[in-house]
């Protein structure tokens, strides 16, 4: 049976929106259009070996495999540096909300 | 018997003592907190070039169905020039890191590790840990996809670069946005 990509976005989504939790509203606008296009590269890894005659070799598909996988990795590390960036802001916009009373009471520019 | 050396200077500079403990627990930069490297130019430009030219080969090397063996200059030319754009993004912060990537939050439950060496084909070694944080270990990947770009290249033999054949270069190509969408994304937070 073909592989659906719909069907594979679906899946991978909401693995991802399960892993990153109430992170996820801030970085899905990047992750899904990505997860949508690793979608359609596992369809064509099918269809590129089982079309006559194929335009992947069993080993080139294995390669491909791997570098589906590294693709994945990539998404996700984006996805998390989005988040780190994320709470890096919202960590300097809590200090900066108390920079002014810390720095009073200690003398000299801390925060 | 440093504590009498200690105690004659710190008196005297409980603001700068104050400030360098910050900076040994938290990365700071001018006292405030630094999570990720800042934006840097260079690995924008880079990596954009890369992706033009990469985009380029593709198009014209599978419009003839070029051989591996035929275009090596092209392999030649860029690996270089993405392990210089690691090196530089490990040098800018050495003792980064990129917590979480070691599960996805349970997304990959066995770990990035196993699911690399499940992925790898008998014969080949596994990729290791990219080490750095966020943006050095997003080059990393960029460049382990590239080599690999290569090896399917030559693994394809005399098919070449067949036209039908998008999942190797989207997958390049989805390495190489990963890289310029965090970087735009620090541009913009500046």
């Amino acid at each position: 049976m073909a592989l659906d990509a719909d069907a594979l976005l679906a899946t991978m989504s909401h693995a991802a929106a399960d892993a990153f939790g109430e992170a996820w509203k801030d970085v899905k606008n990047y992750t899904i259009p990505e997860l949508r296009k690793l979608a359609g590269t596992f369809v064509d890894i099918e269809a590129g070996l089982s079309a006559r005659p194929p335009y992947y070799t069993r080993e080139s598909a294995d390669i491909v495999f791997r570098m589906q996988v590294r693709a994945t990795e990539s998404i996700l590390t984006a996805t998390t540096a989005l988040t780190m960036m994320a709470v890096e802001k919202a960590l300097n916009q809590i200090l900066a909300t108390v920079r002014v009373a810390i720095n009073q009471a200690v003398k000299f520019a801390l925060v | 018997m440093a504590r009498p050396f200690a105690r004659s200077i710190m008196p005297q500079r409980p603001a700068l003592w104050l400030c360098l403990l910050m900076m040994m627990l938290l990365p700071l930069t001018g006292c405030s907190v630094r999570l990720i490297q800042p934006y840097d130019d260079a690995i924008e430009k880079g990596v954009t070039d890369f992706y033009e030219e990469f985009l380029r080969f593709t198009i014209v090397t599978g419009r003839t169905r070029g051989t591996y063996a035929d275009n090596r200059s092209f392999y030649d030319k860029w690996q270089p020039k993405l392990t210089t754009l690691t090196a530089r993004a490990l040098t800018a912060n050495p003792s980064g890191r990129c917590p979480s990537t070691a599960t996805y939050g349970g997304l990959l439950p066995q770990g990035v590790a196993a699911a690399r060496s499940a992925a790898t084909p008998a014969g080949v070694s596994a990729d290791s840990a990219p080490a750095g944080d966020c943006t050095a270990q997003l080059l990393q990947l960029l460049e382990d996809q590239f080599a690999d770009f290569a090896r399917f290249h030559e693994a394809q033999g005399s098919l070449g670069l067949a036209p039908e054949a998008r999942a190797p270069r989207d997958l390049v190509l989805t390495s190489a946005r990963a890289v310029l969408y965090v970087e735009l994304a620090k541009k913009q937070g500046q």
